[in-house]
């Protein structure tokens, strides 16, 4: 004999009701009995299972049962006029017919609760409705089977007392119902041998009752025997058995319940529960124990029910890399609702696709994050440490999920507040838009400049309206790059506060001294900004506190101020107190803005002289007429004869101080390039004047330093790991449904050309081919064709004006068709071609795929369509590869021919940033139609997880955003399978597939042909 | 109240246009005038070339004929067709031969902008030959010492669709327009509109942020002509700020984030 393997108690959950449960309220209980609200009125009756003392000892009841002592027991109304029937409303919408009856029942039955829910869960988590049926035995007041009907079943009810039946038909209605008045073990037999079987079957067994016939029903002897009928009774296809009955003896636990059920129904899942209600004190009152049987795996997809620890775990599992991982979690992940458990599944699945190690991660973090946000947050956290973990691995990954506490204060703020990320466009433009070096805007732990970058916080929740957090922004920006402009950093701040004994507080003298003298200068430059940051400083204390702090202000107000004057002052007012700062004003970070200034300034200076060194040699080999050779040793020559630089000072708007240089040479002004110009712009923000040895043009050695920060994509490869040089673009993830930042790693390189007359041998083989192409090619050519006898038109044609004036002479109407018009058929067309050179494609199809490009060629060239032609390859993200067979400007040549020859197999097929890229460049050209036409064999395919629904979506995606940008995308592919795929990525009518790589060449023109007229 | 029919050669400037040199283009204008070179035009849209060349015209005393050229503008356009009156074929000159014959200044505005087989129409006019062949006519017309050529491109189009043939531009004398310097343009704007001249400087501070933006949102900068238009809506009273949102911001951009930016800019100034 087989063991089953037993119920343990520790599975046994508490299934409770908690109050008030709609119009209906378990008050309070104890010492047998229970104080109940049910709708306007308050009963008082006996409860075995109402144990203990009650809370309040003085009840107030409406009605109280009292019992006989060997009769029957009666209600006793307290006060007159009282109906033993009244109606009352639970569950939102479901109205509840109450009736005092001799048994001291009023109605519903507490255990009926948990149980009418989970059987409409059932009911309503199933697709098939039709006639789907509900057995329900001791159906008593009809609960349960009124919300099994109001999820959409069909209810036999059966029930022996004649009095509850009438009960349950008001309740429940009449339609779609059987009420069967009936002694419930008969009318099973009955059912039996009719072979009736049902898809729910619901039995809340008492201990002892009779039927209609004073048959007599005992648990003990009954129940079992009743429960050795279920398998008879159970459709094909049930959804669950609830067996529940009040735990009255030591036999009747939860656990016994559920090991009777496993024995005659074995293989679904067993759940074990132990029902009460819980009253206002928190006391739970028992309503019995039930245990119910159901086949999980479809459950999963539909139900609402909480799953245990073990249930959990034993799906988390499944993600995880070491067995009993996910014990803890799954423990702290069972205390939350079924809903927000199906999300961290659900989530957990989808992190396990990418890194085992990240869903542990997810998982020992989530219970956290589920307290702190809500979903929506919860998986932009999720989404947030994913990006962390594509660009930066597995650590930092970790340790943004451990910083979810920071996450939500951000998620919470963002929410409320303003997202730097939403205006960082706004502001970028917006200081690119004031004067001087061009400053990038990136979110920081401080706010603060480091002279080529503005740090602002992430988000900001000061102001409760986003306008003024906005306006904050925007001062905030405006601080920073007056600092910039107007010169607080022309000094070594660091060095220059170094003497003193604290130089933290100078600094933050120095840094409210500073703040005074920009206010000062933004007031008089940008006064429109200077009122917005003055409102917002409203609520504040601004005044000045001491007489000297007055007396600085007025001193650095005046528009000659300089950084120095600010300088100067802090030795005098470090020891006073110092005035509130401004909330825009951030810090200073002398130290960070010497490591960037010296960084530039050593550029600039290095800039400059290069800049200066040209200038000359052109200037001196434009006077003397130069051979080539002069040229060449230019830089060698001009060392002797280089004409006397100088700088003479220009009144100029366009910088702080109000004054530029103009270059001269021997005297003469010269007009300097842009780059030089810049530069010059850079070194005056810097230092407010040009020093002299910068003049001193660079020699020979430093021209040639200069890095000239240009390497071969190749180089890059050949060196280590690098993503130097190349492109990189976003990956769609369809389980994710968002982007991979930066995902993919593509560069481009050229095919290496193979010098055979392939295109020749080509054009040879398909000579009659070849020629009706060409034929064919040259009908589409756009020429302008001079249309005759036009309504309107640019001239009047003569011919038909003679003709018309002869038919009038004739006496005929005439016609208005005298104009000649010039029609151009013009074809403005940029085509794309995507060819795939993954290894599937070796043999002949590469060979299909040259010849096809070889005649393509040949037919393009005569219609003279702008085209490109990009083969594509590449082993995991990391890998991308493009080759270039020809670019759109490049003229079709022996050298692109032997490119198409050169064209070989190489890896995998990683479409979707290939189409990125191809579209990146065909948006570059300007055509009135752009196409993009792919050549391949196959489904997108990679080494890594690029593959399956992922590839397929990806790809998709990058074809959506390529015709977003308006071009075209098709597909020629020799994948016979292809119509199980392409419609979906190309759309229904944008693909065509080849059934014979023969065929090839001769289609590829003909369907571009068909294309493009 | 009638407006006035003129014929284009008829039309005479008698008032002086309001222009302010910038550097010497006057001086050579009229020095190619009397060589009897053709003129071309380069610079930004809105910085003076058509009252430049209005400016011209008045101080030359000549007729000024402009035509802005689009791309449908084909060679019969400019130099005449036949008509039909009262059954008979007339031909009729077109604004180019009007030019011509009343020794008047032609101006191709946005020359770029026309078909390159018309533009081809103009070379016999613009060397040394200066004849306007008409072959649908069977004559050759020869302009007299008056008759000057000028044209007009905005070399800031970045398309190489739009690019003026170099046979072509070999044959022009060429004058580089670009805004005025600061405080020129400021006295332009207070000489057109009359506003004070704070609120002009203002202005230019303004227009010089959003060129400062050319390139990284904006393709153009505000032009000395948006800026007048604002500063004119400033005079009927429309506050400054919104003033430049309507005539600058709306004109240089669509897309809403630059929007915003450009109008924070002005907000800033005023």
């Amino acid at each position: 004999m087989v063991e089953l393997p037993t119920l343990s108690e520790a599975e046994t959950r508490d299934a409770l009701v908690t109050c008030p449960f709609g119009d209906y309220e378990l008050i309070d209980f104890g010492a047998g009995r229970r104080l109940e609200r049910w709708g306007e009125f308050v009963v008082e009756r006996p409860d075995r299972l109402a144990q203990g003392d009650p809370y309040d000892s003085n009840w107030e009841a409406d009605w109280v049962f009292v019992e006989g002592v060997g009769r029957p027991g009666h209600w006793e109304p307290t006060r007159t006029g009282l109906p033993k029937e009244w109606t009352l409303t639970v569950g939102g919408d479901q109205i509840l017919h109450c009736r005092l009856d001799a048994h001291g029942r009023v109605g519903l039955q507490t255990r009926e609760i948990p149980c009418a829910e989970w059987i409409r869960q059932r009911i309503e988590g199933c697709y098939d409705l039709e006639d789907l049926r509900v057995l329900n035995l001791f159906g008593g007041a009809g609960y349960v089977t009124a919300q099994a009907l109001k999820g959409g079943a069909s209810v036999v009810h059966v029930e022996a007392n004649r009095e509850l039946i009438e009960l349950a038909r008001s309740n429940a209605g009449i339609g779609q119902v059987d009420y069967v008045q009936e002694n419930v073990m008969d009318f099973v037999e009955h059912l039996l041998r009719q072979q009736q079987r049902f898809d729910l079957i619901v039995l809340p067994a008492p201990a002892l009752g009779h039927g209609p016939r004073g048959q007599l029903w005992d648990r003990e002897v009954d129940l079992p025997k009743l429960i050795k009928y279920l398998p008879r009774l159970v459709s094909e296809n049930c959804l669950g058995v609830w067996l529940s009955t009040d735990s009255g003896a030591i036999t009747w636990k939860a656990e016994s319940l559920g090991q009777l059920l496993r024995e005659v129904l074995p293989g679904c899942t067993i759940e074990t529960l132990r029902l009460g209600v819980r009253a206002p004190d928190g006391r739970v009152l028992s309503a019995g124990v039930a245990a119910r049987w159901y086949d999980e795996t479809e459950f999963l997809q539909s139900g609402g029910m909480r799953l245990t620890a073990a249930q959990l775990e034993e799906r988390l599992d499944t993600h995880m890399v070491s067995l009993g991982a996910a014990e803890e979690p799954a423990r702290a992940l069972a205390e939350f609702s079924r809903a927000q458990q199906d999300f961290v599944l659900r989530c957990v699945s989808m992190v396990g696709r990418t890194s085992a190690g990240m869903a542990f991660n997810f998982v020992s973090h989530v219970c956290g994050a589920l307290h702190l946000m809500d979903e929506a947050g919860v998986e932009a956290w999720l989404l947030h440490c994913m990006d962390i973990y594509d660009t930066r691995g597995l650590h930092p990954a970790v340790a943004a999920f451990k910083a979810v506490e920071s996450y939500a204060r951000d998620y919470r703020e963002r929410a409320s507040g303003l997202a730097l990320d939403e205006v960082v466009n706004v502001l970028e433009a917006f200081v690119h838009g004031l004067n001087g070096r061009r400053l990038r805007i990136e979110a920081g732990e401080q706010t603060y400049t480091d002279t080529e970058t503005l740090f602002l916080p992430a988000t900001i929740g000061r102001f409760v309206s986003r306008s003024e957090n906005f306006q904050l922004y925007k001062a905030m920006v405006v601080h920073q790059w007056a600092q910039n402009w107007y010169g607080s950093w022309r000094l070594d701040v660091e060095a220059e506060l170094e003497s003193f004994d604290n130089p933290d507080a100078a600094l933050a003298c120095f840094h409210t001294l500073e703040t005074l003298r920009l206010d000062a200068r933004v007031r008089e430059a940008l006064p429109g900004v200077y009122r917005q940051m003055q409102q917002l400083r409203a609520g504040e204390h601004t005044d000045l506190a001491t007489a000297s702090w007055q007396q600085a202000a007025q001193q650095l107000s005046t528009p000659t101020a300089r950084v120095q004057d600010s300088l100067a002052l802090v030795a005098g007012l470090i020891a006073e107190p110092l005035p509130a700062p401004a909330l825009y004003q951030g810090m200073l970070r002398p130290a960070d803005v010497n490591r960037v200034r010296n960084a530039r300034l050593d550029a600039d200076r290095q800039a400059f002289r290069i800049g200066l060194l040209k200038m000359q040699n052109e200037a001196s080999t434009a006077e003397t007429p130069a051979d080539d050779e002069s040229l060449d040793n230019a830089g060698a020559e001009s060392a002797a004869e280089q004409p006397e630089v100088r700088l003479r000072t220009v009144e100029s708007q366009e910088t702080p101080d109000g004054f530029s240089y103009q270059i001269e040479l021997d005297g003469r002004p010269l007009p300097a390039p842009d780059n030089v110009k810049g530069t010059m712009a850079s070194i005056l923000q810097d230092l407010g004047e040009i020093p002299e040895d910068y003049l001193e043009a660079a020699g020979d050695g430093a021209y040639f330093a200069g890095d000239t920060g240009v390497r071969s994509a190749e180089d890059v490869w050949k060196g280590t790991y690098h993503e130097e040089g190349a492109y990189l673009y976003n990956e769609w993830d369809y389980e994710r449904q968002n982007y991979r930042k930066n995902w993919a790693v593509l560069r481009e390189l050229e095919v290496h050309p193979v010098h055979d007359h392939f295109v020749d041998r080509t054009l040879y083989k398909y000579r009659g081919l070849a020629m009706d192409l060409r034929r064919t090619f040259e009908a589409l050519r756009g020429e302008d064709k001079l249309l005759k006898k036009q309504p309107y038109g640019d001239d009047i044609d003569i011919d038909a004006l003679v003709e018309a004036f002869a038919d009038t002479c004739h006496g005929e109407e005439m016609t208005e068709r005298l104009f000649t018009k010039m029609h151009k058929l013009e074809r403005n067309i940029a085509v794309m071609f995507m060819v795939d050179m993954s290894g599937s494609t070796k043999g002949w199809i590469n060979d299909a795929e040259r010849e096809a490009l070889a005649l393509l060629c040949e037919s393009l060239e005569t219609l003279s369509d702008r085209y490109a032609i990009y083969g594509f390859s590449g082993m995991t993200r990391k890998r991308c590869e493009i080759y270039r067979i020809k670019s759109f400007d490049e003229p079709y040549s022996e050298e692109t021919r032997a490119r198409i020859s050169g064209i070989r197999p190489k890896d995998y097929t990683r479409m979707g940033v290939t189409i990125r890229h191809l579209t990146m460049l065909l948006n570059e050209v300007e055509a009135r139609t752009k196409l993009l036409i792919t050549l391949s064999d196959g489904k997108p395919d990679d080494y890594d997880t690029y593959r399956g629904a992922y590839g397929i979506e990806d790809t998709r995606m990058a074809l959506i955003e390529a015709k977003r940008s308006g071009i075209h995308p098709f597909c020629i592919t020799i994948d016979t399978e292809a119509r199980a795929y392409l419609p979906h990525m190309y759309g229904a009518v944008n693909y065509a597939v080849i059934d014979e790589v023969r065929k090839l060449p001769l289609k590829v023109s003909d369907i571009y042909r068909r294309l493009t007229t | 109240m009638t407006a006035q029919v003129l014929k284009p050669e008829e039309y005479f400037i008698t008032e002086e246009p309001y222009y302010e040199p910038v550097d010497n283009e006057i001086e050579i204008f009229e020095a190619a005038y009397t060589n009897q070179l053709p003129v071309l035009l380069k610079g930004p849209t809105g910085c003076g070339k058509t009252r430049f060349m209005e400016h011209m015209a008045w101080r030359l005393k000549r007729p000024l004929i402009t035509v802005s050229c689009h791309d449908d503008l084909t060679a019969s356009d400019l130099v005449g067709r036949f008509l039909i009156s009262g059954g008979e074929t007339v031909w009729v000159d077109g604004p180019l031969a009007r030019a011509v014959r009343a020794g008047g200044i032609c101006y191709l505005d946005e020359i770029v902008e026309a078909r390159k087989d018309t533009t081809v129409v103009i070379h016999p006019l613009a060397d040394d030959r200066r004849v306007l062949p008409m072959e649908k006519v069977g004559e050759l017309l020869e302009a007299p010492p008056e008759f000057c050529m000028a044209i007009s491109y905005n070399p800031g189009y970045q398309s190489v669709l739009k690019d003026l043939k170099q046979s072509t531009r070999q044959r022009f004398v060429a004058l580089e327009f670009d805004y005025p310097v600061a405080s020129l343009e400021a006295r332009i704007i207070v000489r057109e509109t009359g506003i004070p001249e704070a609120m002009a400087d203002q202005l230019v501070k303004f227009a010089h942020m959003t060129r400062n933006l050319k390139g990284s949102g904006l393709e153009e900068g505000a032009s000395t002509r948006l800026l007048v238009h604002a500063a004119k809506l400033m005079k009927s009273r429309v506050n400054p700020v919104s003033a430049c949102r309507s005539s600058i911001a709306q004109a240089l951009t669509d897309d809403a984030e630059m929007l915003i930016a450009v109008d924070e800019l002005s907000a800033s100034v005023f």
